[in-house]
Formats: structure tokens, sequence, C-alpha cells
């Protein structure tokens, strides 16, 4: 109970906060934000569990107490944000394949044409709002009508390029 | 000093495993190319599994008796969620992200760049259709008849229906186009 209870707790915690602070007001820069909220949440819990055993008296068995059951308190917290930040981000932007999805399933007994489809999906929605998202999260500048990427987009593409070489597998997208 | 050096070395067991599973990963996709991709995760993710059993059997001895159960359970949900990132919050961001995509087309360009029209020659909406269609079609979860499509798994239609649910939650709307014009 004390290696879980706490992790999750604090889990809890992070999604609450995120819920009520992004429907409150959200932020430009979303996931620098998230970060930023994951550790506190983390920093708050941790500060919580040392406290609290005092007014819980004997209810406190679940907190966590050794220097294992904290650390491996906060491993489980941090996979579990690295996790949350993954599906958060299918949230925020549409997913082609989810739409498509969405789409085929509205059209109900009639179905698709794959014309219907790349009719509803074109680049507008498609390409232009990531290629916007890019220059706004300053990972591409635009310059004089040409996108170019910054050295802040090469430094987060460079490892994904490396590793797919390292797959043996082609371009995705 | 000790206990705590324990307590870092056990707090890295779901870790190592983690590791274990993309060495793996590489490794099966290397050898074997055309093995589908699940199928390269799913060996990847079995392998850091083997190894995580095989750390915790070696080290949950240092732990108390009357925990291990507790720090099994720890450890599976840790290493469950890092791999759950490692699929969806790395892998798949190469395989399908458009803004990854778009940052190799822009990076192969170098300092010249790209203009729009460039951009939407190399990668565009209709490559996009095309592709994802294909994997629903291949996968099973759409199918074709008489030149239409409809759904056929339901698995993935229910996770998108979740992803909206979760859209309602979070932005308050249904996509992030609703009440706006795309582009």
């Amino acid at each position: 109970m004390r290696f879980v209870a706490p992790g999750l707790l604090a889990f809890a915690l992070l999604i609450v906060a995120h819920v009520v602070i992004w429907r409150a007001r959200r932020p430009a820069g979303e996931y620098a934000a998230l970060a930023v909220l994951g550790a506190g949440v983390l920093a708050v819990a941790l500060a919580t569990f040392r406290v609290i055993p005092v007014p819980l008296g004997s209810a406190s068995g679940w907190l966590p107490q050794s220097p294992l059951e904290h650390i491996t308190a906060i491993g489980l917290y941090a996979a579990l944000f690295l996790s949350y930040v993954t599906t958060y981000s299918a949230v925020q932007a549409d997913s082609p394949t989810m739409t498509i999805l969405l789409l085929i399933e509205r059209a109900g007994a009639v179905g698709c044409t794959r014309a219907e489809l790349r009719a509803r999906l074109d680049d507008r929605v498609l390409v232009l709002p990531r290629l916007d998202d890019l220059v706004s999260g300053k990972l591409v500048r635009l310059d004089q009508g040409r996108y170019v990427v910054t050295a802040r987009g090469t430094l987060m593409i460079a490892p994904h390029i490396r590793f797919r070489r390292w797959l043996r597998m082609e371009k995705g997208g | 000093m000790s206990a705590l050096l324990t307590a870092a070395t056990l707090g890295l067991v779901p870790f190592v495993a983690l590791l274990a599973c993309i060495v793996a990963h590489v490794l099966v996709s290397r050898a074997l190319p055309e093995l589908p991709r699940h199928h390269g995760l799913v060996l990847g993710a079995l392998a850091g599994l083997a190894a995580l059993a095989g750390l915790g059997w070696g080290l949950a001895s240092q732990a108390d008796r009357t925990d291990r159960m507790g720090l099994g359970v720890a450890w599976t949900l840790t290493y469950m969620s890092l791999v759950y990132w490692y699929v969806f919050g790395f892998f798949n961001l190469g395989e399908s992200a458009r803004r990854i995509r778009l940052l190799v087309e822009l990076r192969a360009a170098g300092d010249r760049g790209l203009t729009r029209a460039e951009i939407l020659t190399a990668y565009n909406a209709r490559m996009i259709v095309d592709a994802r269609l294909g994997r629903l079609l291949a996968g099973g979860q759409v199918v074709e008849r008489g030149g239409r499509y409809f759904i056929g798994k339901p698995l993935m239609l229910c996770g998108a229906k979740a992803l909206v649910l979760l859209k309602l939650v979070f932005l308050g709307a249904p996509s992030e186009f609703a009440g706006r014009p795309p582009g």
C-alpha cells in the first residue's frame, strides 16, 4: 500500500489541478505549463506526506516512510505523468485517425467514400494547424515566406531521426 | 546512506526494464524487418517484463519481506506506464505525428527551408488520409464494401469517443476546431 497509494494519490491530485486550471485559463505554452504543474503537485504531495502523519495518527499507515517507499512513489508518479502527457497530446490536437473513425461512424449505414474523407480532412485541417504549432512553439521560424527549422527544432527532431534509423524504418506521418 | 543507495537502486528497476524493452524492440526491428510493427512492440514489452521479473527476483530480497508484494505492484504499474509512454509518446510520434514529419521535411531542407507550397508537395492531407485509412483497413478497424468505408472492429472507435469526452472535460469542446474554422 505504501509503495502504490502515494504515487496514485499525487497523480489524482495532478489530474484535478490540471482540469481546474485548464478550464479556468488554458496557458499558451501548454506542455511547459504541464511540466511545471507536474513538478509542483509532486512537491506539494511529498510535503503533505511528511506533515499529515501527525494528525492522522494510526490511519497514516499508507503513507511513505522509508527512502525506498519515497523513491518508488516518485518513480510511479513520474511514469504516470509521462503517460498522462502522452494521452493529453491526443486531447489537445485532433488525431486524423480518430477523426476518420468518427466521420465514418457518423455516416452510419451508407458509409463514407475516400473522396468524402479527403474533402473533410484537407490541408487546412490536417497540416497547416500543425505547421502553425511549430512556429508558435519556436521549433520553426518563418523567414521571408520560407519555413526554417530552428536550433530548438533540430534538438527535438534529432533523437527521432536517429531512433528511426536504428529501427531501420522509413519516415513516418 | 546505504539505505538510500539501496532505495535508489531498487527505484531504478522499472526504468532499467524499459531500457531492456527498447533495446529488444530495436533488435527485433532490425533482425525482422518484415514483422508487423505492433508485433515488434509486443516482443519488446515482453522482454522488458522479463527483465523486470528477473531484476525484481534478484533485488527484492533487499526489501522487507512484507513489502515485496507492494513493491512488485508498484514496479509493474511503473513499468506499464513507461511502456505506454514509449509506445505512444515516443515511438508512435516518429511513426505518425504530423509535427515530427513536418520537422523531418524541414530539417532535410536545411537553412534554405521550404515554402508552404513546397511543404504541402512533400507532405499533405491526401497522404495523411491515405496512410491512416490504410492502417485502419489493415487492422480491421475499418472495412471497405463497394468503395465505401464502414466501421469494423469497434475498439479504436471507442478510444476516439473517449478522447472526445476528454476534450470536452479539458477544453470544453469536442474538437480543436470547434467554434472556429480550421486553417
